[in-house]
């Protein structure tokens, strides 16, 4: 049976097809780069013993990310009961994972700054692990949130959560080198060097897993590849000129090219946060519903 | 114990929408949220063409993806296998939206029960009335008129289908007419692969 489903029907109610989300454009990737890029940083600087960036990390994620889904809810001061199903929910256990961020990640920063007591304590390791295992939930479970459900094929992949973690670090790493650079913390020891050499791997890690993803996309379901087509579409401009030219690309020739400690190093930093923030824009964009006639499965 | 299911009789469906204007009747629901509608289909290829309907409507399923994707518990299953929403309870981050496999939960704004009306910038009476049973900022969605099923009525949707295309009842009682169809007929779920287990089967 031949159909001609080809292309999204999003303002045909009453037209068999493929649908696009339609809920999660703007806002929702805001939060998810920015719940990235300050769990990465706050990551990056917790194993690096980096203060500043520890703090900067703190207010991106919880703050940043706090603000954007907060100017996004239907009903926002209903926001507490997010928290209310950690049993089956993802947005609940990342809630609960931002709350230990801020707690422990404050209490953290303020004993290694000396604002509080007990930094030459083994409560400080205490708090250190507490606060990382927390960072590391909320770099990750945005894409866990979108892997899980069964509803968007291309989203429904265990590559996701990993995707949502290595441009956390991604993201961290630059902010990181930086700060570093540009001396936010000046009194502090960065690894620049070590941090430099990460940035070049994530780059080209994350480059492989984008193209894993949407290979495995492509011929994994006729939904899926829809997803793709709309990427290289509808969403080329800023999936292949700003997440992999500007975002990896430029990101990559500039890390290898920058000599350390370079001002510069702001203009990489762009690049890159901007290739972040549009990869989780084109992803969520570019999520397609399958038809729910079966006769629809078989349409390509 | 009871689980509330309907079968669509797809050989019996004319597209003629009727089950689509009784919903928006019955529950009022603003103006482009269709709590089921028929969808159309043109297939083949000259000169044999013909187009095909298929009607559309939550499937209440047994294992929701949008209960569980709902952090705040607003997204409920009763005991009689309908998944509900709460209004008081819903934030409105819309995780049940991207969560369900069929999309057939809608977000309503503040503005659409206020300004995006019938006629903009003046409700009608009868949306004065309806609307006041919807809560701005909240995911709505079918409830296979709960109200009616607890009288013991149908949905509006099977009561004004002129085809009689679709068949309300217990789907755990064997002898219930949509128990009976679906197992004489083969009906099928859709997507049924997702292993949602909806309450919802299709007569060929």
């Amino acid at each position: 049976m031949k159909t001609s489903l080809s292309y999204p029907v999003d303002n045909e109610n009453f037209v068999m097809g493929f649908r696009t989300q339609t809920e999660w454009r703007w806002l929702i990737p805001l939060a998810f780069f920015l719940g990235g890029l300050g769990g990465g940083l706050f990551m990056i600087s917790l194993v690096t013993g980096y203060t500043a960036g520890a703090l900067v990390g703190l207010l991106i994620a919880v703050v940043g990310k706090g603000a954007a889904h907060f100017a996004y809810l239907g009903n926002p001061l209903r926001f507490w009961r997010a928290v209310m199903k950690p049993q089956t929910s993802w947005i609940s256990r990342g809630i609960i994972a931002m709350i230990g961020l801020a707690v422990f990640g404050t209490l953290w920063v303020a004993m290694k700054a000396g604002v509080i007591g007990g930094a030459d304590s083994g409560l400080l390791t205490v708090i250190a692990v507490l606060a990382g295992i927390s960072a590391a939930v909320v770099m990750a479970y945005d894409g866990f949130v979108i892997a899980t459900p069964p509803s968007i094929p291309l989203w429904h992949s265990a590559l996701m959560p990993i995707l949502a973690a290595t441009y956390s670090l991604l993201g961290g790493t630059t902010l990181a080198l930086v700060m570093a650079a540009n001396q936010v913390g000046e009194h502090e020891v960065v690894p620049t060097s070590t941090l430099h050499t990460m940035e070049l791997v994530l780059v080209g890690f994350n480059f492989a897993l984008l193209v894993v993803l949407l290979t495995v996309a492509w011929s994994a379901s006729a939904t899926a590849r829809e997803s793709v087509v709309l990427l290289l579409s509808k969403y080329s401009v800023p999936f292949v000129g700003g997440v992999i030219f500007v975002g990896l690309g430029l990101t990559t020739v500039l890390a290898l090219t920058i000599e350390e400690g370079s001002s510069a190093l702001l203009f990489l930093a762009a690049c890159g946060l901007i290739g972040d923030l549009l990869m989780w824009f084109t992803i969520l964009n570019i999520g397609v519903f399958q038809p729910i006639n079966p006769r629809a499965r078989f349409a390509r | 114990m009871t689980r509330w299911g309907m079968a669509f009789d797809l050989k019996r469906c004319v597209g003629c929408n009727a089950c689509t204007v009784a919903c928006k009747q019955e529950n009022g629901t603003p103006r482009g949220v269709f709590f089921t509608r028929t969808v159309s289909e043109e297939v083949g290829k000259y000169p044999n063409v013909t187009r095909i309907y298929t009607p559309l409507i939550c499937n209440h399923c047994d294992d929701a993806p949008c209960e569980s994707a709902c952090p705040t518990g607003a997204t409920y299953r009763t005991d009689d296998g309908l998944v509900l929403v709460d209004d008081d309870k819903c934030m409105g981050c819309r995780a049940c939206y991207v969560a369900c496999p069929y999309k057939h939960r809608t977000y309503i704004s503040k503005e659409k029960l206020t300004k995006d009306t019938w006629f903009p910038g003046h409700v009608t009476p009868f949306e004065k009335v309806k609307l006041q049973e919807f809560q701005g900022g909240t995911v709505v969605k079918c409830t296979f008129c709960e109200h009616r099923v607890a009288e013991g009525a149908e949905p509006a949707c099977v009561v004004t289908c002129p085809a009689v295309a679709r068949i309300f009842g217990d789907l755990d009682d064997p002898d219930s007419e949509v128990r009976r169809e679906i197992a004489r007929r083969d009906g099928y779920q859709p997507l049924a692969e997702l292993g949602t287990d909806p309450s919802v089967f299709y007569l060929e």
